[in-house]
C-alpha cells in the first residue's frame, strides 16, 4: 500500500523538477497586475468598498442601440432654476428609469434631487456583467449607470454612462452635483471630477498617475498617495497645493490636520500643513497600520504570521499628542480583531472590518477604543465561506460592501446601509438575480461595482 | 530601485516557480490550468496587505492562496460536477502489482477526478500537512466537512489508482452501544 502523503510528495517533487519557468510575458503581466492591484487595494481600503476594474468592449446596451455619449437620466429643464427643491417629488409619481438585465429598479431623478441630498445618501455605479457557459465574461456590461440612493431606499437614476467608461466613485459631498472619481487615463488610473448632471469626466490637473485617495484636510483639500514616487500630494481641486512626506497606509484624522501611517518601519504622524513628521511609537518588527482615529489617539493593528497566514496579533492605541509613549493595548478578543482601514463615526466609534483570514475580512463591527470593545454587526448570509466585507462611513451612517469571494475574483456586491444610532441595517443594493441573466449566460459576475456615501 | 516585494517576488520565481507550478497542478488537477492559477495566487499574494520578510513566508502564503483560489476558479468554470462525472466515468483501472510507483500523470489525473473541495482537502491535509482545523479555517468550511472531503477524496484516489491509503494522524475512541466488549478505536479517515 502507498501512503497518500508519500504519493503526493513524490508526485509534487516530480512535477517540480519539470523545469517549467515563468516566461517573459507572464512575468510582465504579473508585475503590472500586482502594481495595479496594490494601488487599487489602497483605494478600496480608503473607500471601504470592493472595487472592480472591468474589461469592457465598446457598444451600446445589451439588446439596444445607443450612442456612446453619457446620458443624464433626467431631461434638462427648459429654464435653469438655481433654487434646489426642498425634496424630490413623490416616488409614486416617479417615472421608472430605463431597465436593462441585471440593473436594480430605479426611477428617473427629478430636478434638484442631488442638490437636496444630505449626508448619508449613497451614490452607486452598476455595470452588470455575466459569465457565459464556458466561464468567460460577457464582452461588455449590459449597462453602466450611476444612481443616487436616498436614506429611505429610493433609487434615482443619475447617469447612463457609455458601457466602456470606467469610473470608480471616490468622494461625494451631499448637496452637490459633482463627484470625485478615478477613471482610466493613458498612464493608468487618474483622478477626475464627474459631473453628475452631464456625465462629463474632467481629469484633475497636476496630479500624477496612478495614485490613491487618502482623505481630506480641514481646508477641504484632498490628500493623495503616490506610491510610485513615494509622496503624499495635497490638491485643492485645481492644482497641487503641496507635497508631504510619504507614509504607507496613510489615514487622515477626523479634524483633517494630521495623517498617520508608517514610514521607514516607524509609526508616524504628518502635519498636513507643515509636513512635519512626528514619530508616534517605537518601531516594531511587525507590520502595523492605522485602523482609525479616536480624538488624538490612533488605533493601530499589527499583522504577524501563524501557519504562514497573516493574522492580527496586536491592537493598541497611541496618543498622537504624546509621541514616543508606549501604546496601550486594547485587549480585544482574539477571535475578533480589527483589520484594514476603519472610519471614525460622529460618536467616536470606529467602523472597521474584523476577522482577517488569508485574503478575507469576514466581518465588521463598531470599535470603541476607550471601552476596548468591538461590537460585531452581523451581515446577511454569514455562513457563506468566501465572505469578505469592507466598510465606509460618514456621520453615523456606515456603508458596507459584501463580496462573496475573497480571492479578488469578481462577484456581485451586496451593499448595506447601517445607521449606528438606531442599529437599523438596510440593503440598498442586492446582487443581480441569476434569473435575469441574458441567454447564453450562467451567472452574474458583477452588478454594483462602486459606491460612496455622501459626506459633509 | 526595486522595492522589497519586487525583490522577494523575483527570488521566489527564480528559486521556487517549478515547485509552485507542481503544487498548483496537484491542487487544481490540471497542468494546463496550473500556471494561470499560480499567476492569480502570486498576484493576490504580492498585492495583499501582508508584507513578507522571508522566502518561506511568501511561498507558504502563495501555496495557501493557490488552494483557496482553486475552488473559486473551479466554480467559475462550472466544471465541478462535469469533471467529476467525466473522469469518474473513465477512471483507469488500478495498475496491478505496481504499488508505490504511480506515474505523476496518473496521480494528477486521479486528483482531477475529485471535486475541488475534496482535492483541496486531500492536498492540504496530506501534502501541506495542515491540521483539520487549519484546513477548515483556510477553506471556510467546517471541520466535519474537512474530514468528510478528505476521507472521500482518499477513497476515490484508492479506487482510481489502487493501493492508496492514508496514515491515521488523529484517532478517536468511540463507545458503540452494545452489550459488553472493549471500545473500538476508529482511525480518522
Amino acid at each position: 500500500m502507498t501512503d497518500v502523503h508519500d504519493l503526493l510528495a513524490r508526485t509534487h517533487d516530480a512535477l517540480g523538477a519539470s523545469g517549467v519557468t515563468l516566461d517573459d510575458a507572464r512575468r510582465d503581466a504579473l508585475l503590472t497586475g500586482i502594481r495595479r492591484r496594490r494601488r487599487r487595494r489602497h483605494t478600496a481600503e480608503a473607500l471601504g468598498v470592493c472595487v472592480l476594474v472591468l474589461a469592457v468592449g465598446t457598444g451600446g446596451w445589451f439588446g439596444l442601440t445607443r450612442d456612446r455619449a453619457p446620458q443624464p437620466a433626467q431631461s434638462p429643464t427648459a429654464t435653469a432654476d438655481p433654487t434646489p427643491t426642498s425634496a424630490p417629488t413623490s416616488v409614486a409619481d416617479a417615472t421608472p428609469a430605463p431597465d436593462a438585465p441585471g440593473l436594480l429598479p430605479a426611477v428617473v431623478m427629478p430636478a434638484g434631487t442631488l442638490e437636496s441630498s444630505t449626508p448619508g445618501w449613497v451614490l452607486t455605479r452598476q455595470a452588470p456583467s455575466y459569465q457565459t457557459g464556458d466561464g468567460e465574461w460577457s464582452d461588455e456590461p449590459t449597462a453602466n449607470v450611476v444612481d443616487a440612493v436616498a436614506p429611505d431606499g429610493t433609487r434615482y437614476r443619475v447617469l447612463d454612462l457609455p458601457v466602456d467608461r470606467y469610473v470608480d466613485l471616490v468622494r461625494w459631498d451631499a448637496g452637490t452635483t459633482t463627484a470625485l472619481v478615478m477613471t482610466s487615463g493613458p498612464e493608468g488610473r487618474v483622478a477626475a471630477r464627474l459631473d453628475l448632471l452631464t456625465g462629463e469626466v474632467t481629469p484633475l490637473p497636476g496630479l500624477p498617475s496612478p495614485l490613491d485617495h487618502v482623505g481630506r484636510t480641514a481646508a477641504g483639500d484632498d490628500v493623495w498617495s503616490d506610491e510610485i514616487d513615494d509622496r503624499l500630494v495635497v490638491h485643492d481641486g485645481t492644482a497641487v497645493v503641496r507635497e508631504l512626506p510619504f507614509v504607507r497606509d496613510a489615514l487622515v484624522d477626523p479634524t483633517g490636520t494630521r495623517v498617520a501611517g508608517t514610514r521607514d518601519g516607524r509609526f508616524v504622524a504628518v502635519d498636513v500643513t507643515t509636513g512635519q513628521v512626528t514619530e508616534l511609537a517605537p518601531p516594531t518588527d511587525e507590520m502595523c497600520s492605522p485602523v482609525g482615529w479616536h480624538g488624538s489617539d490612533v488605533v493601530v493593528s499589527c499583522l504577524g504570521f501563524e501557519a504562514s497566514s497573516p493574522v492580527v496579533t496586536s491592537v493598541f492605541r497611541v496618543d498622537a499628542d504624546a509621541p514616543g509613549t508606549e501604546g496601550a493595548s486594547l485587549g480585544l478578543p482574539v477571535d475578533r480583531l480589527p483589520t484594514g482601514r476603519g472610519w471614525t463615526l460622529a460618536d467616536g466609534r470606529i467602523a472597521v472590518g474584523h476577522s482577517l483570514q488569508v485574503e478575507c475580512t469576514r466581518g465588521w463591527g463598531l470599535l470603541d477604543p476607550v471601552a476596548g470593545t468591538l461590537q460585531d454587526v452581523p451581515v446577511p448570509a454569514p455562513d457563506v465561506p468566501e465572505l469578505s466585507v469592507r466598510v465606509q462611513a460618514a456621520g453615523d451612517v456606515v456603508l458596507v460592501a459584501v463580496s462573496r469571494s475573497c480571492s479578488g475574483d469578481a462577484t456581485p456586491l451586496q451593499v448595506l446601509r447601517y445607521d449606528a444610532t438606531t442599529g437599523a441595517q438596510v440593503e440598498i443594493a442586492a446582487p443581480p438575480s441569476d434569473a435575469d441573466v441574458p441567454a447564453g449566460g450562467s451567472s452574474w459576475a458583477t452588478g454594483t461595482v462602486s459606491s460612496v456615501i455622501a459626506s459633509r | 530601485m526595486a522595492r522589497p516585494w519586487e525583490r522577494l517576488l523575483e527570488q521566489l520565481v527564480h528559486e521556487r516557480y517549478g515547485m509552485l507550478v507542481g503544487w498548483a497542478t496537484l491542487v487544481c488537477g490540471s497542468r494546463e490550468d496550473a500556471q494561470d492559477l499560480l499567476q492569480d495566487a502570486l498576484m493576490a499574494t504580492f498585492s495583499s496587505r501582508a508584507r513578507f520578510t522571508t522566502l518561506p513566508e511568501a511561498e507558504q502564503y502563495v501555496r495557501r492562496a493557490v488552494a483557496t483560489r482553486s475552488i473559486d476558479a473551479a466554480r467559475r468554470r462550472g466544471r465541478e460536477r462535469t469533471a467529476f462525472a467525466t473522469i469518474a466515468g473513465h477512471a483507469p483501472a488500478p495498475a496491478p502489482g505496481v504499488e508505490g510507483h504511480h506515474l505523476p500523470a496518473d496521480v494528477v489525473r486521479a486528483l482531477a477526478g475529485l471535486a475541488p473541495r475534496e482535492r483541496a482537502c486531500v492536498v492540504l491535509r496530506h501534502l501541506e500537512d495542515l491540521s483539520v482545523r487549519e484546513t477548515a479555517g483556510l477553506l471556510g468550511i467546517s471541520e466535519g466537512a474537512v474530514k468528510r472531503y478528505t476521507s472521500d477524496g482518499v477513497a476515490q484516489l484508492d479506487a482510481t489508482l489502487g493501493g492508496v491509503t492514508a496514515t491515521p494522524s488523529e484517532s478517536m475512541t468511540v463507545q458503540p452501544v452494545r452489550r459488553g466488549g472493549a471500545p473500538t478505536e476508529v482511525p480518522e479517515r
